[in-house]
């Protein structure tokens, strides 16, 4: 997949991976490799902005802990984050619904 | 092009890059954190060391690329508009017109209570206003939340504060403000997610006012007379802030234009 049209789609995509619990972007980024069944690739110092970017908005809560004597940050969903999560898969839902039935009568 | 064969040299370069974004060591640090752990893997999986440091580094992407993003995505701050950054706006704004509708009051003609009762109660709106402005800024600008929220709990106790000093309260102020704004004005002027023309203003306002006096004094005049000058930077400043906040348009996370 382009990297471009991941872009877009990166900070709704990154919500829904933290949403089930807390977790540091070590896991984020796996889980969102594996969880796209390894088609999301995009290099890690590029998805870490937006994790701060998204906790700046107040999306995403974070707090420091020690993992092996290093200091590691684990991110987590505010209520807010969690609000804009629903609305924008609803709104993601209906979007690729559209595109499924243009697409459809187009073969 | 500078190689980077072990997860330090990495980190020393990113460090020396990130240096001057909003927490760079904390950058560096989570970096760190994700090699380690991303080497560990490829160690498990049966890469020798190196090998291992070598491809995780190349995965995370150049320290250039990645101080860049975050570069960018500092100056895009942690703006994301939404009612409470729109009604801070107006509270903002509302602040000049209430400020200069009770000064008319307070200079109306003498003798004509409900004229100056009016004018009081709208400079007592001032207060108000200012909080919800000051909240508003600070709920829409997460990262700034600690120097803000103390700037903020100072804003509501300092005329407690100053109250018993009389006149001499204002210099007490003035000291406080300098003391507890001035984090906030760095942070806020670094993250350029106001206007900077009124970040300055606002957060000049006392040093205009320090020159100002001075320089009167030196004249002869009443070094009182220099207030005016702090007091119309500060409303500058506010009405700027206002209509920052009010004219940006509302968007939601997934609706931030994607850069190249």
């Amino acid at each position: 997949m382009r990297r471009e049209a991941l872009k877009g789609h990166l900070d709704l995509l990154l919500l829904a991976v933290v949403a089930p619990g807390p977790t540091h972007g070590y896991a984020v980024i796996e889980e969102l490799r594996r969880a796209s069944g390894y088609v999301f690739d995009l290099p890690e110092g590029t998805i870490y902005p937006a994790l701060h970017r998204l906790e700046r908005a107040g999306f995403l809560a974070s707090e420091w802990s020690t993992n092996e004597g290093r200091r590691r940050r684990v991110y987590s969903l505010t209520d807010r984050g969690r609000e804009a999560l629903d609305a924008q898969r609803q709104e993601w839902q209906a979007f690729a619904g559209a595109m499924q039935l243009v697409l459809r009568g187009a073969t | 092009m500078k190689s980077h064969d072990s997860i330090d040299t990495y980190l020393d370069d990113l460090r020396r890059r990130v240096a001057r974004v909003p927490g760079g060591e904390d950058i560096v640090d989570e970096a760190e954190d994700h090699l380690r752990a991303s080497a560990a893997s490829l160690c498990s999986t049966g890469f020798a060391p190196a090998e291992a440091e070598r491809r995780a580094v190349a995965h995370y992407g150049t320290p250039a690329n990645v101080a860049r993003e975050f570069k960018r995505s500092s100056r895009q701050g942690g703006a994301v508009a939404s009612r409470c950054t729109h009604l801070g706006g107006l509270a903002c704004m509302a602040l000049p017109v209430l400020f200069v509708a009770g000064l008319a009051g307070n200079r109306g003609p003498r003798g004509e209570e409900p004229w100056h009762a009016l004018g009081i109660t709208a400079q007592a709106l001032l207060y108000p206003a200012l909080i919800f402005g000051v909240i508003a800024l600070v709920r829409r600008h997460g990262g700034l939340g600690r120097a803000g929220w103390v700037a903020v709990a100072v804003l509501v106790i300092s005329p407690l504060l100053v109250m018993p000093f009389s006149y001499a309260g204002l210099a007490i102020f003035v000291v406080i403000y300098a003391v507890v704004f001035g984090p906030l004005a760095v942070l806020l002027f670094r993250a350029a997610i106001l206007p900077r023309p009124a970040v300055l203003a606002f957060f000049g306002a006392p040093l205009a006012y320090a020159l100002g006096a001075l320089i009167v004094t030196l004249a002869g005049g009443d070094a009182g007379h220099a207030w005016g000058i702090p007091v119309a930077m500060f409303l500058v400043a506010f009405a700027w802030f206002g209509w920052a906040m009010w004219s940006e348009e509302t968007l939601v996370v997934s609706q931030r234009p994607a850069r190249a």
